[in-house]
């Protein structure tokens, strides 16, 4: 179930209306049997992968919790890790390594016996697993106890708002909230109801609007080039903040709706000044899960040497691109990151040095404005890589693009014409404006601030913009496919 | 608290008002429309056409009937009905609406096909969606495609998934006519003439399906073809069943071709009724008259037109 789909629109409110009605004692199994509904709109038998893995991980946790022996917690964790991490690999990785070993066999004049397996990837499998494993590693920590309560642990895993896409939760930050009373507070509830409008119109009426042009681009990268691409890759780069950040804001408001508190995912990425910065911006949730799980246990940026370092950035953001994807563009597109981060390290004086000769120092708001764009383009090459359908994909796009023509400003790949991407850059102009009035105050905070007329005509006028302007071609979120 | 419930009451309520408002707002103005997918069925509704001659069918009725031709030659007044992408049993309710606005014809001239007598999602579903109002059109759609039970049933629904295809239609519809946008309509008599010449459409089925597809045909529409003609011989209307050309290679992927025309035959042996057969007709193979297997183009369209009036002029 789509939330930008009608069903979800029945969905949504019958669920929430119940959750209030209902005794506190309860909620959990309403929210646990809706939770289980919404993940088997999608392919019902999956429940039963989902099913196998909450309940590795729950015995796992109680018996990490109870073992008295270092060594016997270790095994147990790394037994717990490896299964969990078994079925993503069957079902996301197998495939991707099985070819690529067959090619390398080919290659050999080797026989290769293995067939590629024909099976379904179950949605929200990378992010439910994750979600699933820090559980188990905070518990091991130390940082979190067992739960002890089936339905809530597997309420936890399977929360529907955050179940397919996250945010990526921590058990210290969601799992006491199923036990916490929430109360029908209308302040809490219509802030929520907002937000889900605000990602409903990121999604429907930007993301969705720009995926026309974009995939009819880069499927036939051979057909276009100059600024058709270039328009392509700009655009690329909205519809995936848009898509992703979309989702998270529905998934956020709608679980704040309910009186539950997700943890923020993106904060305006595209303002960042630095590929460091950009990666506590996005996807924090993901960002912060490697961090935690893998930069720092790898030793992070405490070791005694750079290229320890530089090797961890490099790990990290390599498995961060598989995370993404069974494919070399999403590898591709991790490296690209991590050599990002590892050169812009290494450049650090040099650029200090020009910055400093130029004096952009004395003239800051441009020095950020230069860092800001700086930042955004490296970022949007990134996309080619992760967006386009293969890496030879990629590169032709990267050549063609260099193959500056400026008599076709692309406009005419789409049948519905200039009006349709009009409207496009006019939402995308307005949703920065929003940004940068975030950057001084909440903007639902003001428009709570103002008479009761005011707020409805907001309400109604954004909400007929979302109707009438939106693309409800049932495009998925980008992100579902990880 | 009871404020804030009252205050989510009011504005629940006033969200389902304004969305009802404007939805039969938009439907009022598709109903004036001059849009080529609403005027025809606009003026039907209105009881505008009465026309003597009838003509029923899908986009082979739609594209092949020229009636400025036929009038001409008969001097009877003809309406092409065409229904594109229809199956018969969606001409079926199409007919018995028409019956209740306008004036019972003399003559229909039913056009069958190949897929004539299958079952399918409609095409291009927006055009029923102002006239959901109509029960037997609506029942039938429903059986279809239950998607018809949201278009009608929830405000706004239709409009928002096909509002590339009705918001204009409907806004210009709403204008004072000073401030509409000049049309100038496609469809003369119902007719729509296609300007165009062969194109790959048979190449791509060619690929698709290398050895063809046999035709599944549904009973339901055996009955809804079967329910025109009994309507027809209780109101003492004449009805003629044709099936026009196609281009002749068309029928060596469709294995069941001669099955499908056999059972016309049948039918219109048991209602005594005339079967005009084209499919072996010398136009089958000028590939020029066509714009795919199954469509005349203009030029076409008109040539065979001629040949059709001159061969029911003394029937009509």
């Amino acid at each position: 179930m789509l939330f930008n789909s009608f069903d979800f629109l029945i969905f949504f409110p019958v669920i929430t209306i119940f959750y209030f009605l209902i005794p506190h004692s309860l909620r959990w199994g309403w929210l646990l049997g809706a939770s289980c509904f919404f993940y088997m709109a999608f392919v019902p038998v999956y429940i039963l992968i989902l099913l196998m893995t909450i309940v590795i991980d729950y015995l796992a946790a109680i018996f990490i919790e109870k073992a008295q022996n270092p060594q016997r917690k270790k095994i147990l964790l790394i037994s717990s890790i490896i299964s969990t991490c078994l079925v993503l690999f069957i079902f996301k990785y197998f495939n991707f390594f099985n070819s690529n070993l067959n090619h390398l066999a080919q290659f050999l004049h080797w026989n290769y016996p293995v067939q590629n397996l024909s099976i379904l990837l179950p949605i929200g499998l990378s992010f439910h697993t994750f979600q699933s494993l820090s559980y188990v590693i905070e518990v091991y920590r130390g940082n979190q106890k067992a739960e002890r309560h089936f339905g809530i642990y597997a309420l936890y895993v399977m929360f529907y708002p955050q179940l397919v896409a996250g945010p990526i939760e921590r058990p210290q930050n969601l799992l006491h909230q199923f036990y916490q009373r929430h109360s029908f507070d209308y302040k809490r509830i219509t802030d929520g109801l907002k937000l889900m409008l605000w990602g409903l119109f990121k999604k429907i009426v930007i993301a969705d609007r720009l995926a026309i042009y974009v995939n009819q681009v880069y499927n036939n990268p051979g057909d276009y080039q100059g600024l058709s691409i270039l328009l392509a890759t700009y655009f690329f780069a909205f519809q995936i903040y848009c898509d992703f950040s979309g989702y998270s804001d529905i998934a956020i408001g709608s679980a704040k709706v309910m009186g539950f508190k997700l943890m923020e995912n993106f904060d305006r990425p595209y303002f960042s000044k630095s590929i460091a910065e950009f990666w506590r911006r996005w996807h924090i949730s993901l960002s912060t899960w490697f961090k935690d799980y893998l930069y720092i246990p790898l030793g992070g940026s405490k070791v005694s040497k750079n290229h320890q370092w530089y090797r961890n950035i490099i790990i990290v953001f390599l498995v961060s691109g598989l995370w993404h994807g069974a494919n070399w563009t999403f590898l591709v597109w991790g490296l690209l990151h991590g050599f990002y981060i590892v050169s812009s390290n290494l450049t650090r004086q040099g650029r200090e040095k020009i910055a400093a000769f130029l004096k952009l120092r004395q003239q800051q708001n441009l020095y950020k404005l230069i860092k800001i764009i700086t930042t955004f383009h490296l970022v949007a090459f990134s996309w080619i890589f992760f967006r386009a359908n293969s890496v030879q994909d990629a590169f032709l796009l990267i050549k063609n693009m260099l193959r500056i023509n400026t008599s076709e400003l692309g406009i005419n790949i789409l049948s519905e014409g200039k009006d349709y991407l009009i409207v496009a850059f006019i939402a995308i102009g307005m949703m920065e404006a929003i940004h940068l009035l975030q950057r001084q105050n909440n903007i639902r905070c003001l428009i709570n601030q103002k008479p009761l007329w005011f707020r409805w005509g907001v309400y109604y006028t954004a909400t007929l913009c979302v109707l009438f302007l939106g693309e409800f071609k049932n495009q998925k979120f980008i992100y579902f496919q990880f | 608290m009871k404020t804030e419930i009252k205050r989510i009451i009011l504005f629940t309520t006033l969200s389902l008002g304004l969305a009802y408002s404007i939805h039969h707002m938009l439907i009022a103005g598709l109903r004036i429309s001059q849009a080529d997918d609403f005027q025809v069925w606009n003026q039907l509704l209105d009881g505008q056409i009465n026309s003597e001659v009838l003509i029923l069918g899908s986009s082979r009725a739609l594209v092949q009937f020229d009636c400025t031709v036929i009038e001409g030659m008969t001097r009877h007044s003809c309406f092409n009905l065409g229904l594109d992408g229809s199956m018969v049993n969606l001409q079926e309710p199409l007919f018995q609406t028409y019956l209740r606005y306008n004036k019972f014809p003399k003559t229909v001239i039913q056009v069958v096909g190949l897929t004539d007598l299958t079952l399918g999602k409609p095409y291009r579903p927006y055009q029923y969606i102002p006239y959901l109002g109509e029960k037997v059109i609506y029942k039938n759609l429903v059986s279809l495609y239950p998607d018809f039970v949201r278009f009608k049933h929830v405000p706004l629904y239709g409009f928002v998934i096909y509002k590339n295809k009705l918001l204009n239609p409907a806004i210009q519809g709403l204008l004072p006519t000073h401030l509409q946008r000049p049309r100038l309509s496609k469809r003369v008599k119902g007719f729509l003439a296609v300007d165009e010449q062969w194109n790959n459409d048979f190449d791509q089925f060619t690929k698709i399906y290398p050895k063809g597809q046999n035709i599944d045909i549904a009973p339901q529409s055996v009955k809804a073809l079967k329910s025109i003609i009994e309507t027809c011989k209780k109101h003492n209307i004449n009805v003629i069943l044709v099936f026009p050309p196609a281009y002749y290679e068309a029928f060596d992927y469709i294995p069941n071709t001669r099955d499908v025309i056999a059972l016309y035959r049948d039918i219109s042996t048991k209602y005594n009724i005339q079967f005009l057969d084209y499919s072996q007709n010398p136009i089958t193979r000028q590939k020029s008259y066509f714009y795919n297997t199954q469509h005349l183009n203009k030029t076409g369209a008109e040539y065979f037109s001629k040949i059709f009036t001159a061969g029911i002029y003394k029937n009509l």
